[in-house]
């Protein structure tokens, strides 16, 4: 093992125990699933290795990479939580309205950091963005709760989309598709379709390291891999790693809110009178499932996962078969209470700004906001803050 | 209580810091098969089915590049369409032109020296107007 995983490794045990004894007041964060038999614990902490491994270029890194293991993004408070790492999105929307990802680029997710060999050999800090392209940033999200996300029945999601607002609401969500048509639900644009794509695909678009589910190194902005510079035969990780690291993700318990006093059950009122709850679902019912702490449970996801319109303000790129660059999929406030930045790109720097920059379908209930009496404010605040 | 907690925490820091050393020491077998990247399995046989997004039809050259991949993952990959290749829109005959950018296809093919040769393209799925 490098000195690099070895350091990576104790920094990530050290953040554990520490957040586990609670001095961030965040008793469930980092913590497996109750309900977990004992053999899906054993998987967890199996999985936990992986996540908070780092990879160095002897072990798969690269040649391009975000990060060198899951937990040097997914970190703060504790491993699978957000983080300050901002990653960067290209993508080309044509006037037909195709939206090109530039996957014969490298797209759509162009890697901010390359190997010593890749430098050596092309002089480059970080995979090149074709010029012309739309940009867009996304922060790290914190992870907490995905395996219920990934539980919610798919006709839950369509029976909440109302593409042509046919309710006259001023709301209408659509679903986002992946490339092979399925519905998507992971990602700031909800492309991903499964939590499983969701992890494997990480090990490859963040750490350039090869998966079962992906074996081709790709190009480095549409060129290829000059010879020699990452000789590891694919895949850089085996299914066996990639199952562990799966049911870690997936079995990772959602950050517990905050029991609510007076006020912030006031605030809680708020968030509905004003029509937040219209896309921010404050529950989703999971469905079946192999895993029984996943299984027909209700649990508080303020998302429908569904794409909404967010105003022109907010707008980036297009991603997947149907986003646009102003539409972006309803992220879910569970463990907002952890978060340092707001908004898919970071620009908010805490939550009532991030109510305030809400535009297209959410300007109908960020007026609704700025028209509250102060401590009606306060209250909805509070509430959130408690989420 | 913050400086409390936070002094708790350093006393904790260096126990747990104590203990990681430890950790790593002691378990680095462990740890070092969990780093380790898996042996290489060979490559599975290619499906001959594929459903993917079209992203251009080169009607001259007789090729179709799609989109493919796994979450933010992707790749294009190029299929030959040649004039035993059956293109299937709605349900109806069509032509390779037909298709369009973005319009969600089903691909049955063939792995030939000459690279993937399209038996047959269904589209599947097209984008909301």
């Amino acid at each position: 093992m490098s000195r690099l995983a070895e350091t990576a490794g104790a920094a990530a045990l050290l953040a554990g125990l520490v957040g586990t004894m609670g001095c961030y007041g965040t008793p469930a964060a980092g913590n497996p699933l109750d309900g977990l038999t004992g053999d899906q614990r054993d998987r967890f902490k199996q999985g936990r290795v992986v996540f908070n491994q780092a990879f160095t270029p002897k072990t798969g890194l690269g040649p391009l990479f975000n990060g060198t293991g899951c937990a040097s993004c997914h970190k703060e408070p504790v491993p699978g939580g957000d983080g300050s790492f901002t990653q960067l999105n290209a993508s080309v929307l044509h006037p037909n309205g195709f939206c090109d990802p530039l996957a014969d680029r490298g797209g759509p997710v162009f890697q901010l950091s390359v190997t010593p060999a890749l430098k050596a050999a092309l002089g480059i800090d970080a995979e090149p963005i074709p010029p012309g392209a739309a940009r867009g940033k996304r922060t790290t999200p914190d992870i907490f709760g995905f395996g219920l996300l990934d539980a919610v029945p798919e006709s839950t999601i369509l029976a909440f989309a109302d593409p042509n607002d046919a309710d006259r609401d001023g709301i209408s969500g659509r679903v986002n598709r992946f490339f092979d048509g399925r519905v998507g639900r992971f990602g700031r644009k909800a492309l991903t379709p499964t939590l499983a794509e969701f992890t494997e695909g990480a090990f490859h678009f963040e750490q350039g390291v090869t998966v079962p589910n992906f074996l081709s190194e790709g190009t480095v902005g549409g060129r290829p891999i000059p010879p020699g510079v990452d000789p590891l035969p694919e895949p850089e990780v085996s299914a066996e790693l990639v199952g562990h690291t799966d049911a870690y993700v997936r079995t990772l318990a959602p950050a517990k809110p905050k029991d609510l006093d007076g006020t912030a059950k006031r605030g809680q009122q708020i968030f509905s009178k004003i029509g937040c709850a219209k896309c921010h679902v404050p529950n989703l019912r999971t469905g079946d499932h192999p895993i029984q702490a996943l299984a027909n449970r209700e649990f508080p996801a303020y998302t429908d996962l569904l794409l909404h319109d967010m105003g022109p303000e907010l707008a980036d790129i297009c991603q997947g078969l149907v986003a646009t660059p102003s539409e972006f999929r309803t992220e879910p406030l569970m463990a907002l209470r952890l978060a340092r930045r707001y908004l898919h790109d970071g620009r908010a720097s805490s939550i009532e700004q991030a109510v305030q920059l809400h535009g297209g379908e959410g300007a109908r209930s960020r007026d609704a906001f700025r028209a509250l009496s102060g401590s009606d404010r306060k209250a909805l605040l509070k509430f959130l803050s408690a989420l | 209580m913050q400086g409390a907690c936070m002094s708790r925490g350093v006393t904790l820091s260096a126990l747990a810091l104590t203990l990681a050393l430890l950790s790593v020491l002691a378990c680095g077998g462990a740890r070092r098969e969990a780093s380790v990247p898996g042996p290489a399995t060979p490559t599975s046989p290619t499906s001959n089915v594929l459903t993917a997004t079209c992203r251009s039809m080169n009607v001259g050259a007789g090729t179709m590049d799609v989109i493919t991949g796994l979450s933010f993952a992707l790749r294009v990959i190029t299929f030959r369409v040649d004039e035993s290749t059956e293109v299937v829109i709605r349900g109806e005959r069509a032509e390779l032109v037909d298709l369009g950018p973005g319009r969600v296809v089903r691909i049955q093919y063939r792995r030939t020296p000459q690279g993937n040769l399209a038996d047959r393209i269904e589209e599947v799925w097209t984008p909301p107007k």
